[in-house]
Formats: structure tokens, sequence, C-alpha cells
């Protein structure tokens, strides 16, 4: 499996070139580059176990979320006692990695994320190579909620490493508000303009769902358009501004021009500490959505030796819980456990982690981008969002 | 063909070609996009479809965005023009030894990074920002002011922000070529200031101020970044970032291409109103192009 290329992609770049051929020209094509249109790279790049890799060292391309690509000191001294330097872009906002992975210079990225939201879409739109045990063998300690899809394959490959996890749940300044128990807390008239969220449909649909009890995963169009775009109309009425990053949630919590963060993380509360302000990131009565963030190697890879070292690095116990105390996240590789900080480790369960990680954390995966039934499509949830910005 | 039209096509054949290349091809080939659609594998489908566009025009919280993008652009477009002719007005006619260290300065403006200033202006008009902090201080506002963050205001007053220097330094140019004894002369004939700004100076800066107004008006229309960061939920969303949502959160290029159109169109009938107003008003002349 892992040396070949998977159909859907093929078929993307297949029509790529078509389209050029129609165009024609040199000019039309750097058009279609300009566009972000032209991704006509080969896959020869991420390769299968069976064909020899040069040794790892040199440069490793990283499209990664802010604070991924060196999630703890320590890193930074394995990179340099494995030679490789790396080169990062971050993703603001997860509907952008597909755009950045297909579009111009998309090809260059040896690495990038994806939650449990977006990972199948992800391989039927050919952003990944499935890696196996022999190329990442760290993946044999992931938690055994992580032993199953959308992480792992029927055919016992992996989709990528979802080394950290966490929830998406409400943050709220400790020192101004009182703490959240329930989602509708926030909806309080005197939290009026106290308020914000990221700027981002599919995390903000889905929070809104569990808020009024609809699976997200089985949500229909009427509920959609129902209960979760009424309680999202309410959460509008209480906003002061969205966040366009998550940087910038951060900054609007430090600031102090809110004091209510949807959409919250723990990594947040690690952030907004070391600037000064102490804020708290909670699970609401009524749950919260979970997500496992999960590096993948992209099938045009320019250095796939370096990313499975850096994938399998991640997964290194020692490593694993270093990078997740420091960043205040889950460690998806259960013997890191014991060796997370304290805060890290007050942040979960950790003595009954799977039951928590079934149970209490709603690990979606996605909206249907074609009709399905009655259930709720991803155009439907983005254009929902949409109308309640505009409206 | 005579020679200096010869040598001036054939100087000019570079400069076509890369018009052709860098602006008319790739709008041609955006144009052709909008009738396209995307399946469920982001696929760009080429074929022949209206319901791009139908969807735009239909769309009721497209209109929104549309509504939204006209009240950041025109009030943008007013108060730069109104305080680039001020501050232009006096450094061409009043500003006497000051002008040099004036100019000095609005050059400086224009070299800030524009995340820079969005920035700061979130800090300088933040709920603990200067802004708000002196008003407090001073007893004018109780609590801090939200119109000026996080509001349609505040990103009216940050594109002013940015593009002032932009419109001084175009209407000062146009300015300054007017001799100063015009102005004395409609003096000496007994118009009075305002008579004479109207019937001497307005017109004769009309092309400036035609050009400049449009320039801030199609910037400030299509300025994705500064609404998301500085409006709030009801005022981040205009056509601009629709636009960017379309090529960056749905991949939706025909829809984007569309929408781009849409705004292309409602940008010529900009042009031809605010032609027509000035030509109306006397400010611009009938044979401008």
């Amino acid at each position: 499996m892992g040396d070949r290329v998977d159909p859907g992609y093929l078929r993307y770049l297949m029509d790529r070139r078509r389209f050029l051929a129609l165009g024609g020209g040199a000019a039309l094509t750097g058009f279609l580059a300009a566009c972000g249109l032209s991704n006509s790279s080969t896959t020869t790049g991420a390769t299968s176990p069976s064909t020899s890799l040069p040794p790892v060292g040199g440069d490793i391309n990283l499209y990664v979320w802010e604070g991924y690509d060196v999630p703890d000191p320590s890193f930074k001294k394995w990179l340099a006692s494995q030679n490789l330097v790396e080169h990062v872009k971050y993703i603001t906002q997860p509907e952008e990695v597909p755009t950045v992975l297909k579009g111009p210079g998309g090809d260059k990225w040896d690495m990038s994320y994806g939650d449990n939201v977006v990972l199948g879409y992800y391989k039927e739109l050919g952003l990944l190579v499935p890696m196996t045990l022999d190329q990442v063998p760290g993946l044999a300690g992931l938690m055994s909620a992580f032993q199953g899809a959308p992480w792992k394959n029927d055919d016992g490959t992996y989709n990528g490493v979802p080394w950290t996890w966490g929830f998406t749940g409400l943050t709220y300044n400790v020192k101004n508000v009182p703490a959240p128990k329930s989602w509708n807390d926030i909806l309080d008239p005197k939290y009026q303009g106290r308020v914000s969220t990221i700027d981002g449909a599919m995390n903000n649909v889905a929070s809104a769902s569990i808020a009024v009890g609809i699976d997200p995963d089985t949500m229909t169009t009427a509920q959609l358009n129902g209960p979760i775009k009424d309680w999202l109309m309410k959460l509008k009425g209480q906003i002061r501004a969205l966040a366009p990053s998550i940087g910038d949630q951060i900054n609007l919590l430090v600031s102090g021009d809110v004091d209510y963060m949807v959409c919250g993380l723990t990594f947040m509360d690690a952030e907004a500490a070391a600037k000064g302000v102490t804020t708290k990131t909670i699970v609401p009565s009524e749950g919260a959505i979970g997500w496992a963030d999960t590096t993948f190697i992209t099938p045009t890879a320019p250095h796939p030796q370096n990313a499975y070292a850096f994938a399998n690095h991640l997964l290194d116990p020692k490593a694993n819980a270093a990078a997740n105390s420091a960043l205040l996240q889950g460690p998806g590789v259960k013997a890191a456990i014991p060796m997370l900080s304290a805060d890290a480790k007050a942040l979960y369960p950790f003595n009954d982690i799977d039951t928590y990680l079934n149970d209490t954390l709603t690990f979606n995966t996605g909206w249907p981008h074609e009709p399905e039934g009655d259930r709720a499509t991803y155009d439907q949830v983005i254009a929902t969002w949409e109308a309640v910005k505009g409206s | 063909m005579s020679l200096s039209r010869r040598l001036a096509a054939f100087l000019l054949t570079p400069l076509g070609a890369l018009l052709l290349l860098a602006v008319i091809v790739p709008l041609a080939m955006l144009f052709a996009f909008s009738f396209f659609h995307i399946n469920e594998l982001l696929q760009i489908v080429p074929g022949f479809t209206a319901g791009n566009y139908r969807q735009v025009v239909t769309t009721s919280v497209y209109r929104v965005y549309a509504v939204n993008t006209l009240l950041i652009a025109a009030p943008t477009a007013i108060a730069s023009i109104v305080g680039g002719y001020v501050l232009a007005y006096y450094l061409a006619f009043r500003a006497g030894r000051a002008r040099g260290i004036l100019l000095v300065a609005i050059v400086i403006a224009l070299m800030g990074s524009y995340l820079a200033l969005i920035y700061s202006w979130r800090t300088l008009s933040g709920e603990h920002g200067i802004i708000n902090s002196l008003l407090q201080a001073a007893h004018v506002t109780r609590g801090p002011l939200g119109l000026i963050l996080f509001s349609r205001t505040a990103v009216v007053i940050a594109e002013t922000n940015f593009f002032l220097p932009f419109t001084t330094l175009v209407l000062y140019s146009s300015l300054s070529s007017i001799p100063p004894s015009l102005e004395a002369a409609a003096r000496d004939l007994g118009a009075s200031r305002w008579m004479t700004l109207r019937r001497i100076v307005f017109p004769l800066s009309g092309t400036a101020l035609f050009g400049a107004t449009l320039f801030v008006f199609f910037l400030s229309a299509g300025d994705y970044i500064t609404p998301v960061f500085l409006g709030g939920i009801g005022s981040s969303g205009t056509f601009g970032t629709l636009i960017a949502d379309q090529l960056s959160t749905t991949l939706n290029y025909p829809l984007g291409a569309s929408i781009a159109f849409v705004m292309l169109a409602l940008f010529a009938a900009v042009v031809v109103l605010l032609r027509l107003g000035m030509r109306a008003a006397g400010l611009l002349p009938e044979h401008t192009g």
C-alpha cells in the first residue's frame, strides 16, 4: 500500500493536466500556478518500506500548527542531533490545509496535519500516504482509542501519527468571570460582548451540536438548520469579535477584550500563562469535541526519510511526554503518561483514560461532501456558519 | 504607418505582452473558471454553468456581505479623500517651509507594515488600550468605548489611516501643479474663498480626485484582512473575505471567480456613477477619459 499512489490523487492530477492542456501554453500554466491549481508534481517522494531511503539529515518541510514544529526545547536538540533543518509554515485554519497542499508549491511539504474530522477526507483527496509499522515503529505504542479509524486502516497501515490530543472546549479568564458549567452559561446576557470564538465553520458547528445534545456525526440538515443554527445565533449575539487564528484567540483573552472563548484549547492556557494571564479550558457538562492532531506524510514529500524520523520521534514516550507537557495536551502514547508534567497530568483522568477518550469526548469524523440521506453535508455546515456571521 | 508610430508600437510591444500575459489572459481564465464547478474531491470540472452566478445573486448572506462592503468602502473613501484633500491643499498652498517635513512624515506613514498597523490599532483601541484609558481617565467615558474596536467604525478608521497618505500624495501632486496666481486672480475678481475652491481648485484637481476616490474605494472593498482583524462578528464579512474564503476554505475556485466578477461589475458601476456624478457637479471635464 505504501508505494501505491492513491487513485483519487491520480485523478486529481490527471484532471489538472488535462485542463492545462486545454488551456494551452506556458502563460496559462503560470496563471494556474498563480491560482493555486497546478500542483502537477509527481508522487515520487514518500516511499514504501521496500524502497531504500537516503540517511536522515538535511531539510524537513513542515506545514503544521504553531508550536508543533518544536513542541518542546528538547526537540531542538534532537533536530540538531539528526542534522535536520526545519522549514516551517503554520496552519491558521484546518480548512486551509487542502488549499495549501494542492496549491502552488504544495508539493514541497513533507508533513502536515489533520484531525479526526478531516483525516479520512484528506486520504480521499490524496493528501497523505499511509505509513506502516516498519516505517514508524512508534505507532504500536499509540493509545487504544487511536488504534482504529480514522487513524488506522483495515490493512494495518496508519494515515498518520495522532501524537497529541485534546478537546475543543470553553476557555475562560479565571480572574474575570466564573467557571462555566454548561455551554449555555456563556449565553447569559451579562456576558454580552465578553465572548469570542474562532472564525471556523467546522469547530463552531460541531461545538454547537454538542451544546444542544446532537451527535455531530449523525447531525441532519434539519437539526443543523434548526436547533444548532439557533444556538449559534444566540452565541453570535454574545460575541465581540471573531478570531482569525488560534494565536488571535489567545491575544483576545490576554488583552482582556473577551473573557470567554468558544473553541478553546488547553494549549491556550499554557500560552496565556506565559503572558501572565490565567485562563482555564474546561469540558462543559454537555461534553466537548475531541480531536487528535495527526501528522501525516504527503505523497510528494521531498524528504520522506526525515519525515518518518520526525514522526517516530513524536511517538517516543519521553519526547511525547515532553511535547505534551509543554503544550498542555494529552499524549497519544500510553507509555508517555507517567512522564508527563504535573500540570499535564492534572488535565485528564489518566487512571481511566480509555473510558474518558471513548465516552466523554466525541471524536467526530466530519460531514459528507455529497448528500447521504438526511445527513448534513460539509457545504451546508459552511453555509450555516456563513449565514450566522452574515445575518 | 509612420516611423514614430512604428517605433511606439515596437517599444510598447513588451508592455503589451506583459499586460496580455499578466492581466488579460488570467482575467479570461478566471472568467472561464466562473462557469465551472467543483466535485466532491475538490476537482474543478470544466463545463458551463451559470449556477455560481445564480448563487451569488440569490444567496441572501452574499447580499449582506455586499452591503457591508459598501458600508466600509464608501465611508473609507470619503474620509480618506476629505482628509487627504485638506492635507494636500495645506501642503500645496499653505505649508510654506513646513512642506518638506510634512511630506517626509507622510511618506514615513506609508512605510509601516499593513499588519503592524492593524495590530497597533488593536493595541491602541483595545479594552485596556491607550485611547480607552485616556478617555476614562479624563472622565469622557465611564467604560471602554466599544465602537473603536471590533466594529465597522473601527475598520473604517483603520483603513482611512492606511489610505490617507496615498490620497494625500496623489492629490498633492495635482494641487501643486495649479499656479497659485489662479487662486489670487479669482480672489481679485471678487470670488469668495469657497467659490474659488468650487470653480477653480476642485475642477482643476478633479481628475486626481476621481482617481484617488476609486483607488481607495477599490482597495477598501477588496480588503480581506482589516475587516477580519478589526471588524465585529456582524461587520467582518465583506466581498473580499468571501472571495478569500472560497479560495482558502472551501477551495471553490469557480464560485470565488464568479464572486470576483460580480464584484468587478459592481466596481464598473461605481466608476460610471462617480464619473457621471462628478461631471454633473462640474468637477470633471466632459472629455476626461
